[in-house]
């Protein structure tokens, strides 16, 4: 039916486009002496039916499955549903919808088949209704664009600000993601500290949240701490930034100072290479090559270290800012006047004393910002610490034990089926909070760092 | 005095070249550094792709057991192919055709060889060319995840019998079969054309290429119209002004906001609020859309910033809105596309 509905959208496009495109050409051929050109009366009338009906048939689609919901879960006899927790009712909706697809398990009782009757029935209705407002809609705005085709009708004014419209609507989106991220999250985040106390979350030293979801299950007895997960997230940043900035760095000013031509050529990309490969391989290559390697070499030396060590995750970790970092430094050295160079040179400085005593100390700021947005990247980052760092979280700075990160925890925590009225499931939106601000703010300062510097020198 | 200072330009003093050899020094170190870190960078990537290459390139290949085998027709109905006992048929197989003079009491062990998938190999074989029971034809059956591991040399034979996955007889069975021609190791097409299953040997990557592909699909249809709409007002439209200010701080923390917590947004939003089917492409490309939105709107804005030929027809394009978006993405089209 959805497919009926976009069948129909289109002709209608096509139609409004055809017919006033042909209404315009008649008036012209008729000695009007039309404002725009014919093509413009009939791309007006094209996205005047496309806009608002596809509209339709997306807000439709969006919302039929909740409203068909409320419809049946409404239906249902209330003495069955009183008392019964959200989880509960939602077996329930589970089973009359396995009901209405045709799949029956043993003999369901008759105010459940009922319901999956009704479910079939609005469904049923709900995509005809979408079809027939479908065609409504199309008609009326065909109708609509036809009736506007004159002599004087501005069509291409008319066109452009449709089109303006959408555009601005376009970057407004950007706005509405982060309205959403921090309203859901917040929400959240709000329902999770009406369970758990605030300050219990914020300066507890001990997370547990394998907590049982039914009343017999056995589990931890829950405890939301979040500071050994931020002291193990911390942990594993630091080790990858000791790897990446003195990397980055360095080959950074090889590459800006030293290298020729040809040798950047080929050295760039290749470092480039280390950025596009996607994390889930690091992952993989941290869990699998770097921990065994790690811990063979511990071994020899009688070090204990763990098969899920915060150095392999940290790292990988690390070689993947790599062209992070240098590809900033590079920048930055390269944003320096020339002037400031030459007249280092000039003076006898040698490449080596131009890099560390001029370019350098100008370019601070610049490589700042850059291995911020690196610290940013390494605190969120999520594969990779998932695959090679630890569960269990321990307050302990010790690289060589298993730690575990803030994005491990939201990932375990959310996987599988969960529902939104346990604090377990909510405390990965407490976490993902803390996370978001924290590379909120040092996002911001980077940004700002950066956008400052470079008002220095343009 | 007059000495003092030239004995200070004296560049052959001892001092002096002392202090010249200092500098060069340091010229040396940092320059050796730099490529040090470069190839510490080289070294970690020729590591990565070496041991994804030497650990993974076995999975292209699987280990088929090639025989030719009669199509018992005591063990299925002609009429109904699909309810034949191709259990036993597999079984046969190998006891009978292959391992001649094997012991056979071992024959369950024996069966092993063959992959559990290989009975309905052979089922849709017959079910889909009913004419060969009762022939003798060539068959193709993968083998089992240990013997195929044995086959690829991922199984150490020096481990102690007690710890390793087969048995010396096992092995030596197999040897045989491989002594014998029986045993082919061809391009692993299951790879590509099986979805997950629970037998190493037969599992493929259908399922989740499908599903990446339609989350990739919607997540492309959704954001790359938007994000170049967006992108295009900013660049040529937006005034500047607090609002176009604001669009665009929040676009570059968008870009560096953490890729779980738009799974959180995605969570919440599509899941919890809107309720959404959980485990559904739409959804999941949905929120990739999100999450690539700000990196598309940046890499546009910077692929047509830019432009000189729109400041050469200036007079035109401030005259005409519709010349400028035509003008602004004809003369970019590839950058953004990447």
């Amino acid at each position: 039916m959805t497919l009926v509905a976009f069948l129909i959208l289109f002709t209608a496009v096509l139609i409004g486009y055809l017919l006033n495109l042909r209404a315009a050409r008649a008036l012209r051929d008729g000695g009007a002496r039309m404002h725009s050109l014919d093509g413009f009366h009939g791309g007006y009338a094209a996205l005047m039916v496309l806009v608002p009906t596809f509209g339709l048939i997306i807000f439709w689609l969006l919302f039929q499955g909740s409203a068909i919901e409320f419809l049946v879960k409404r239906s249902l006899p209330a003495d069955q549903l009183e008392g019964k927790g959200v989880g509960e009712v939602q077996l329930i909706m589970a089973e009359i919808r396995s009901i209405a697809g045709g799949r029956v398990f043993g003999t369901p009782d008759q105010w459940k088949l009922d319901g999956a009757d009704l479910l079939v029935t609005l469904r049923a209705s709900s995509a005809w209704l979408m079809v027939a407002a479908t065609a409504a809609l199309a008609a009326f705005m065909l109708y609509v664009a036809r009736s506007r085709v004159a002599a004087d009708f501005r069509a291409r004014q008319g066109l452009e600000s449709i089109v303006h419209r959408l555009m601005v609507s376009c970057a407004v989106v950007a706005i509405f993601v982060t309205i959403g991220i921090v309203a859901s999250l917040s929400f959240e985040t709000f329902r999770f500290f009406q369970m758990v106390p605030f300050w219990d979350f914020v300066l507890g030293t001990s997370w547990e949240p394998q907590i049982p979801i039914r009343e017999e299950q056995i589990a931890a007895a829950g405890a939301f701490g979040m500071l050994p997960v931020f002291l193990g997230t911390l942990v594993i940043a630091t080790v990858a930034m000791l790897i990446a900035t003195p990397i980055g760095l360095l080959s950074a000013i090889y590459l800006h100072e030293f290298a020729n031509t040809r040798v950047r050529a080929v050295v760039k990309p290749v470092l480039e290479i280390l950025a596009g490969v996607p994390t889930v391989v690091y992952g993989f290559f941290a869990i699998l090559v770097i921990a065994p390697a790690l811990r063979s070499f511990g071994a020899d030396f009688g070090i204990p270290i763990a098969s899920n060590t915060a150095l392999a995750a940290g790292g990988v970790m690390g070689i993947m800012l790599i062209p992070f970092i240098s590809s900033f430094a590079d920048d930055a050295l390269g944003a320096v006047p020339r002037s400031l160079r030459d007249g280092s040179l000039a003076v006898g400085a040698t490449s080596a004393e131009t890099v560390a005593k001029v370019l350098f100390p100008a370019a601070i700021p610049g490589i700042v910002g850059g291995i911020l947005l690196a610290v940013s990247r390494a605190i969120g980052e999520t594969m990779i610490v998932v695959m090679a760092a630890g569960l269990i979280a321990k307050m302990t700075i010790n690289p060589l034990d298993s730690v575990t990160t803030v994005t491990v925890q939201i990932v375990t925590l959310l996987i599988g089926d969960t529902a939104f009225d346990n604090p377990k499931t909510l405390s990965a939106f407490a976490l993902g909070m803390v996370l978001f601000l924290i590379t909120l703010m040092i996002n911001v300062a980077a940004l700002r760092i950066v956008r400052k510097y470079r008002e220095i020198y343009d | 005095m007059t000495d003092s200072t030239a004995a200070r330009h004296d560049w052959a003093s001892p001092e002096f070249s002392a202090h010249l050899r200092k500098r060069k020094r340091s010229e040396f170190m940092l320059k050796s550094l730099g490529i040090g870190a470069i190839s510490i960078a080289f070294g970690a990537l020729a590591l990565l792709i070496g041991s994804l290459v030497s650990t993974g390139y076995p999975a292209f290949t699987q280990t088929h057991l090639v025989v030719e085998a009669e199509i018992d027709r005591d063990l299925m109905d002609p009429e109904n192919p699909r309810d034949g006992n191709f259990r036993q048929l597999a079984r046969d197989i190998v006891t009978n055709r292959v391992v001649l003079g094997a012991d056979t009491d071992n024959t369950d062990r024996l069966t092993d060889i063959l992959s559990n998938r290989a009975q309905f190999t052979l089922r849709d074989m017959v079910e889909a060319n009913p004419d060969l029971i009762g022939e003798t034809v060539e068959v193709r059956l993968p083998v089992a995840d240990n013997y195929d591991q044995l086959h690829k040399g991922m199984l150490d034979r020096d481990t102690p019998e007690e710890i390793r996955r087969l048995s010396d007889r096992e092995i030596e069975i197999f040897d045989q079969l491989v002594e014998g021609g029986f045993v082919a190791k061809p391009f692993n097409w299951a790879l590509f054309a099986n979805a997950d299953s629970r037998f190493p040997e037969v599992a493929g990557l259908k399922g989740a290429i499908i599903g990446s592909a339609y989350a990739l699909l919607v997540c492309f249809l959704l954001s790359f119209p938007v994000g170049i709409g967006a992108a295009i007002y900013l660049e040529e439209f937006a005034p500047k002004n607090r609002i176009s200010d604001l669009i665009e701080i929040n676009i570059n923390n968008l870009a560096a906001v953490p890729s779980v917590v738009f799974g959180l947004l995605g969570l919440a939003v599509f899941i919890g609020w809107f309720g959404m089917p959980r485990s559904v492409p739409f959804v999941g490309g949905m929120t990739l859309a999100l999450m690539t939105l700000p990196t598309i709107i940046i890499a546009t804005r910077a692929a047509i910033s830019p432009s000189r030929p729109r400041s050469a027809k200036q007079p035109l394009a401030s005259a005409r809105p519709s010349s400028r978006w035509c003008l602004a993405m004809s003369c970019r089209w590839p950058c953004p596309a990447s």
